[in-house]
């Protein structure tokens, strides 16, 4: 439960966090913390315009994203504090959980018949099917790692403050937190400040959305960076530690992650449209290399010897 | 004994009150009731064999057949009750779709004839274990389906696609009499306990042996490179046929596939392994290419494959368990197969069933022609979305339930396997995650592209779905589904004696692995309540929030394009090109662009097309070379009967010499 609630406030937090770090990088003050989630807390108030043409799932596209974000948040640890939600093979319908969301998000855009909402609709339904295989490879050699198939058993393992497992603990992160960007739509796949048709993807497929479901989809998006960040984060909260310094560990983490975020978007520019498939394709090699470095750690290689 | 009699004779009272009743209505009448009496009879002793009483009769014949053992075990139960549920959804969507056709007396007949002699010989052919016996009703099966899915005989393609579905089902059966020929002549057994022996006494035959019937089985359930009848097959076909062939028959293969791993007492390795190579590749291969397809049937019929090799791949992490000892990897490699088998036979037919709606009221098959159908079709369009979102393998409902088995089977062995093992089954697990989120690209595309927007081409003013018959028989199908979806282990604790039928020999205790698996499945069922129970009650309250502010409806925001037409909405090739150009090995692509080359030229046209490249190595380039070789010795028949007495008096010419030289004697 404080997992949960913990996420949720953090949530509030971090997009003002990532925009101040950009502003800093390129030399401005920039906004206060709170104004990205205060304009989104504005758009709740508001009514909303929707195209003739749409239907069903545009409709219910933003509530069933933030569910799936909800029940997501439910299932993530943050060192020793156990989540809501916490079996065996949990990783793997957290990532299915998510691309449930994503796809009610592309079936409503669609509706639309806007051929802007096609292109991004488009490009983004074949960056999730890239990164399901990074996603749960790096999950599966994790679980070899740690012998634990359940997010609370591998973090508790792979939290360790020692070597080996600090080693997969930094490999794990860096790995994470570039599915981070590319799910959170940020630099250096998708720009979420571009605005030009040709050059969006997450901001065109919700193009159509205004108001209420604007408000609630800006939320989940903050809710979905949040969630990332807990996941990089707690590789490097160790289990023994007691509630209060999870906490403040925990603060500091995800600064870190809305810093690197921010840096990244200062200090890179955006990859060429047509190799962010390479991009996403070399994830899941890391992951291969991953595996290799586990049969290491974990002696397999030595039946072959 | 009683039961299988009476379904029996309720069949072909029914197939004779087709043939003796004049009148159409009278002829479905009699038909539909005795298709479901004796679903209703067979079904009573499959529940029993579920629950563990196996059912075993043995009818004793003489020479030449030997006897006939009659088995319903928990595992061909579980083929009767999905084929029998199917079927029944399936004719009542019939009685819909043939509404057009009613004036075809004699046509109708032989369809309906058909139809019942199917449903016979799918429960036949899995209760039988007799070898003679299974190869006459696998054949059956095969002739029922040919004269179902050429309905529409008087296209030429309809006939190219039954006749090649038909070449390669023989293909199938002759593998097999080959293969039990040499059971029977070997072992002296006719049944299906000829081939556990003749394993026995000599591995390497068995192995062989087994190979060749995972090819046979293959050609039937459309494993790569076996499935090039498929996609052609299902187009073809009436949208009930569709749906049936698609959703059991394919299965029938699978059914050949478990029954043999049953039998077989070597060693799984080399089995399991080839079964996950073809399983994997065919997942993998079957989803891109529903991904680029333009005929919303064929796509369909390409998630078919893609959904065999999900099976398949649980068959060979069964089977890899069996061979490695781990019964974690049996449970979860078996049931996710079944499960699957369960899962995709709901889901299939029902996305076939509204696709014929489509056909029917549209009379287009051509994504790129379609669209805007969500405001014409509502129901159609809602149910059409929620299967798609089901077989994308996605929470709430059943698929996702395989790919959660599948998967955590997986990890499980990457983890405790040797690392040559794991190497192969990281390769597996990245196949299976890839072939989930392209069947989501390859749904949502579907979804989006038909009932989407506007319509890209001109569609009939009037359309009307609200027979009942054309959305009826999908409510249960997708209400299945979402069961599954939703409560798992219960699902799973129905497969226990199925499940038991594999575990014979292992040495671990399967009991906790069992419990273990049941626990995860409880929480995942848990999950998804918890999915949709809050999804329902968001929805409700931001409705309830919106009620008291404004909405206002106005055209879509075209950024600035003031005079918007449906033809520049994205199409359904520019949707999936990013795929496209990902892999271009499997596909053999051809671009036809022609008109003046001045912009906005009025007569420019594209044509794109991805074309099967597994069908254009296996089929078309053979029989290509195969018909130029024969051609060059095309002079031979030059039809004059003076050549032909020639080449009689050659011979005979011949034969003298070599006899005088003492070469015949």
């Amino acid at each position: 439960m404080i997992a949960f609630i913990l996420i949720g406030i953090i949530s509030l937090f971090v997009s003002g966090w990532v925009i101040r770090f950009k502003s800093l990088f390129s030399g401005r003050k920039g906004p206060r913390i709170m104004q990205p989630v205060s304009d989104y807390f504005k758009l709740l108030k508001k009514g909303i315009v929707i195209s003739a043409k749409s239907g069903f799932w545009f409709q219910s596209a933003p509530v069933i994203g933030l569910t799936t974000l909800v029940v997501g948040c439910a299932m993530i640890p943050i060192g020793g504090i156990k989540p809501i939600l916490s079996f065996e093979g949990d990783f793997i319908v957290f990532s299915t959980l998510l691309l449930a969301g994503k796809f009610a998000l592309l079936l409503g855009s669609m509706e639309t018949g806007s051929s802007f909402e096609g292109m991004g609709v488009a490009r983004e339904a074949l960056y999730s099917l890239l990164v399901e295989p990074a996603f749960i490879l790096l999950f599966s050699v994790l679980a070899m790692v740690t012998g634990q198939m359940s997010f609370a058993g591998i973090y508790a393992t792979v939290a360790q403050m020692h070597s080996p497992m600090l080693a997969f603990a930094f490999l794990g992160a860096i790995i994470l937190f570039m599915l981070a960007l590319i799910e959170n739509c940020r630099l250096p796949v998708d720009d979420p400040k571009t605005h030009l048709e040709l050059t969006m993807i997450h901001e065109v497929i919700i193009l159509d959305y205004s108001g209420f479901d604007l408000g609630i989809i800006h939320l989940s998006g903050t809710l979905r960076m949040a969630l990332y960040g807990t996941l990089v984060s707690a590789f490097f909260i160790p289990a023994t530690a007691n509630v209060v310094s999870i906490i403040i560990l925990f603060f500091i983490l995800q600064l870190l992650y809305a810093m690197l975020i921010g840096a990244v978007e200062s200090f890179m520019a955006r990859f060429r449209m047509n190799h962010n498939p390479q991009f996403l394709l070399a994830l899941t090699s890391i992951g291969l290399l991953l595996f290799f470095a586990a049969s290491l750690v974990t002696g397999k290689f030595t039946s072959l010897l | 004994m009683v039961y299988l009699f009476l379904f029996s004779v309720i069949l072909a009272v029914g197939v004779f009150s087709t043939l003796l009743v004049r009148n159409v209505q009278g002829k479905i009448f009699f038909a539909s009731l005795s298709s479901i009496c004796a679903s209703i009879i067979i079904a009573i002793p499959s529940i029993q064999a579920l629950s563990g009483h196996l059912l075993l009769i043995t009818l004793e014949y003489s020479f030449p057949f030997g006897s006939i053992p009659l088995q319903i075990d928990a595992l061909s139960a579980w083929f009767i009750l999905i084929a029998q549920l199917t079927l029944a959804c399936g004719m009542f969507y019939g009685m819909f779709y043939m509404r057009a056709y009613q004036t075809q007396n004699a046509h109708l007949s032989l369809h309906v004839m058909s139809w019942l002699i199917l449903q016979w010989s799918l429960a036949m052919a899995s209760i039988v274990q007799h070898l003679l016996s299974f190869l006459i009703f696998w054949e059956l099966i095969t002739l029922s389906a040919f004269i179902l899915v050429i309905w529409e005989h008087g296209k030429s393609n309809t006939i190219k696609a039954g006749l090649n579905y038909l070449i390669q089902s023989h293909i199938s059966v002759a593998i097999l009499t080959v293969v039990f020929l040499v059971i029977q002549t070997k072992t002296g057994m006719t049944n299906f306990e000829g081939f556990r022996t003749l394993s026995k006494t000599s591995p390497s035959l068995g192995l062989t042996l087994f190979i060749l019937m995972f090819a046979a089985f293959s050609l039937k359930s459309g494993f790569i490179p076996f499935h090039t009848w498929l996609p052609y097959a299902h187009p073809a076909a009436p949208a009930h046929v569709s749906g049936v062939m698609s959703g059991v028959i394919i299965k029938m293969g699978l059914y050949g596939i478990l029954r043999f791993l049953l039998l077989y007492p070597g060693n799984m390795y080399y089995v399991a392994w080839i079964i996950l190579g073809f399983a994997s590749f065919t997942a993998f291969y079957g989803v891109i290419h529903s991904s680029v397809q333009r005929n919303l049937k064929t796509a369909l019929a390409y998630s078919s494959i893609e959904n065999i090799g999900l099976a398949g791949i649980g068959i060979g992490l069964g089977a890899l368990g069996l061979a490695s000892g781990k019964p974690f990897m049996v449970y979860t490699g078996f049931g996710a197969t079944l499960i699957h088998i369960l899962v995709h036979a709901m889901l299939k037919p029902s996305l076939f069933f509204c696709a014929g709606t489509i056909y029917q009221l549209t009379h287009k098959l051509d994504m790129e022609q379609l669209g805007g159908l969500n405001k014409q079709m509502p129901r159609t369009a809602g149910l059409f979305s929620l299967s798609s979102m089901a077989i994308s393998g996605l929470p709430p409902f059943g698929a996702f339930i395989t790919e959660f088995l599948v998967i955590s089977g997986l990890v499980y062995g990457i983890s405790i396997l040797d690392f040559s093992s794991a190497f192969a089954l990281i390769f597996v697990l990245i196949f299976i995650a890839f072939t989930s989120g392209t069947a989501v690209m390859s749904f949502s595309r579907m979804v989006s592209i038909i009932f989407s927007g506007s319509s890209r081409s001109v569609l009939p003013d009037k359309i009307d779905e609200h027979h009942r018959f054309a959305f009826w028989p999908v409510i249960p199908l997708l209400s299945i589904a979402l069961l599954v979806g939703c409560f798992p282990s219960f699902i799973f604790q129905l497969l226990t004696n199925s499940l038991e039928l594999f575990l014979t020999g292992l040495k671990e205790n399967p009991v906790t692995d069992f419990d273990r698996i049941r626990s995860m499945l409880i929480n995942v069922g848990f999950v998804s309540c918890l999915f949709v129970a809050i999804s329902v009650l968001l929805y409700r309250l931001r409705k309830r929030k919106l009620k008291t502010k404004e909405i206002n409806t106005t055209e879509t925001w075209g950024c600035a394009y003031s005079a918007p037409t449906p033809r520049i909405q994205y199409t359904a090739y520019s949707f999936s090109r990013g795929l496209l150009t990902l892999f271009p090995i499997f596909f053999k692509t051809t671009k036809k662009e022609a008109g003046s080359a001045e912009m906005f030229a009025p007569d420019a046209s594209f044509e794109n097309n991805s074309n099967d490249r597994v069908e254009n190595i296996v089929i078309d380039t053979p029989i290509k070379t195969l018909s130029f070789v024969l051609s060059v010795f095309g002079f031979i028949q030059n039809g004059k009967l003076q050549s032909y007495i020639m080449y009689g008096l050659i011979f005979m010419l011949i034969i003298c010499v070599l006899t005088l030289f003492g070469i015949i004697a």
